[in-house]
């Protein structure tokens, strides 16, 4: 077996395992909340149902979390962008691009954030077939981070590969 | 003389008390969050709806038309009706309202601006804001917007009431009596919703004419007291002539001068004194308008309040 692909599938499977335990997480904090207002009661449906890979029903509570203030933060953003991308029907790459472009205008995003923000961005000019932007944003996210996923996004900017954009979407951090 | 009446809802903080989740229901709604306006408006924001009411969403943005949609949100129990305004046909829409020629003494040949318009930027103006996008896309929720509105709005109904009045001496003078009061009581129906206009009663539908007209008696703006006169318990097509022509004279005075005249003219059934083209005229039953002395000047009214709701 090629060790390249034994390398991706181990990377997925890692990132179901990951986003289990996260999703697991989210409702411990839910329960553990006395009096969650209506925010916080969406933001752990939403989560969750990311996590768990319901992603036109994250992408529609993401949505409407990030029409209020309290839900135009990096965390929140980056996910709505994540999960446009992993279904990534007609508009999702542009809306995909305007969420992951609010986190880095934001100012407050801390490094991983910043990292993941250019990384959605890559990954949305790829799927709308801008390959010099992607290549700009992918660059630009591993001044951030020097994660596996953007080497693996680079590879497939490099080959013009714009399906790949939902599988590396779908990769989360190695635990 | 008390009525049920409620205040429009102004803020997202009032939806709480009409059982609506926000998120919720935006999560429901297909809209991008980034560039476009939520709002919810109909009768539930109005202040004239029930528990059985619809919740009506506007969505403002984009640069496509969509069609209208219904769906059943569980959570609240209600179904919610659906429509989009693109920015295009907002910005056309508005260019409409400005361009018509509003109310002057000189009223009777203004364009009227069509229903459909009306309803769309009253919704604009007075909808309760659901998000907050980030992308720039300013709406038109200004005073002149809404004072634009009523007067375009006050303008149509005073253009029909007096067709109808002229339709009801038509019919008076042909013996219809059924129908010249048929026809008074359009009238006078429209007379209240220009009345009603003028205080900033937008909502161009006219099932809501009495919560309105209660709505401008409880803001203390009942300048002519129409609501304790006769509103409670009364059928508009038994008003007689002389207090339908009253009716229609003290509102023509609000809508082209801002102020209410004594009308000392002795009248038979179906004539009425108006201000139109800048002079003062009786129109006789077969149609002639006949100059009469400008009547005495009772007392200026104030606008001013028109706009209170205007986030």
């Amino acid at each position: 077996m090629e060790a390249k692909l034994m390398g991706r599938l181990e990377m997925l499977v890692a990132s179901h395992e990951y986003l289990a335990q996260r999703a697991r997480e989210e409702l411990d904090r839910l329960n553990a909340t006395p009096a969650p207002d209506d925010f916080e009661t969406m933001r752990a449906q939403a989560f969750i149902h990311a996590h768990v890979g319901m992603n036109d029903l994250a992408a529609q509570q993401l949505n409407a979390l990030a029409s209020d203030p309290r839900g135009q933060r990096p965390e929140i953003l980056n996910k709505l962008a994540q999960v446009k991308l992993r279904r990534l029907q007609p508009g999702d790459a542009q809306a995909a691009h305007a969420a992951a472009k609010k986190v880095i205008e934001l100012g407050s995003a801390d490094s991983g954030e910043l990292w993941l923000a250019h990384q959605n961005i890559a990954l949305a000019e790829l799927a709308q077939g801008n390959i010099a932007d992607a290549e700009t944003h992918a660059a630009e996210a591993l001044r951030f981070v020097d994660d596996p996923r953007t080497h693996e996004l680079i590879s497939a900017i490099h080959a013009r590969r714009e399906d790949a954009v939902p599988y590396v979407s779908a990769m989360e951090p190695m635990m | 003389m008390t009525y049920p009446c409620r205040p429009r809802a102004t803020a997202i903080s009032g939806l709480g008390a009409l059982g609506v989740n926000r998120f919720d229901l935006l999560s429901e709604l297909q809209y991008n969050a980034a560039s476009e306006h939520v709002l919810l408006t109909g009768s539930v924001v109005e202040g004239f709806g029930n528990s059985l009411s619809d919740f009506d969403v506007l969505i403002v943005g984009g640069e496509k038309q969509r069609p209208t949609t219904v769906f059943h949100l569980a959570s609240a129990n209600r179904w919610i009706d659906v429509t989009h305004l693109s920015t295009r046909d907002l910005s056309l829409s508005l260019a409409t309202l400005y361009s018509s020629s509003g109310i002057c003494s000189d009223w009777s040949g203004s364009r009227t601006v069509p229903f459909d318009v009306l309803e769309q930027l009253h919704d604009v103006c007075h909808g309760v804001l659901l998000t907050t996008p980030w992308e720039e896309l300013a709406l038109p929720r200004e005073r002149a917007v809404a004072t634009a509105l009523s007067k375009s709005w006050a303008l149509s109904n005073l253009i029909g009431a007096r067709a109808r009045w002229q339709d009801a001496v038509g019919a008076l003078i042909d013996g219809q009596s059924l129908q010249a009061c048929h026809a008074r009581g359009m009238c006078i129906g429209m007379c209240i919703d220009g009345y009603t206009a003028l205080f900033g009663e937008t909502d161009i539908n006219v099932k809501w004419r009495f919560a309105k007209l209660a709505r401008v008696h409880a803001r203390g703006l009942d300048c002519i007291g129409l609501f304790d006169r006769w509103m409670l318990h009364r059928n508009l097509d038994c008003i007689g002539w002389g207090e339908s022509a009253q009716l229609l004279f003290d509102v023509i005075c609000l809508a082209t001068s801002g102020a209410l005249y004594a009308l000392d003219t002795d009248l038979v059934d179906g004539e009425r004194v108006e201000l139109d083209k800048g002079r003062w005229v009786r129109v006789r039953l077969d149609g002639i308008a006949e100059p009469v002395a400008a009547p005495r000047r009772l007392r200026a009214i104030d606008f001013s309040e028109v706009t209170e709701n205007i986030v």
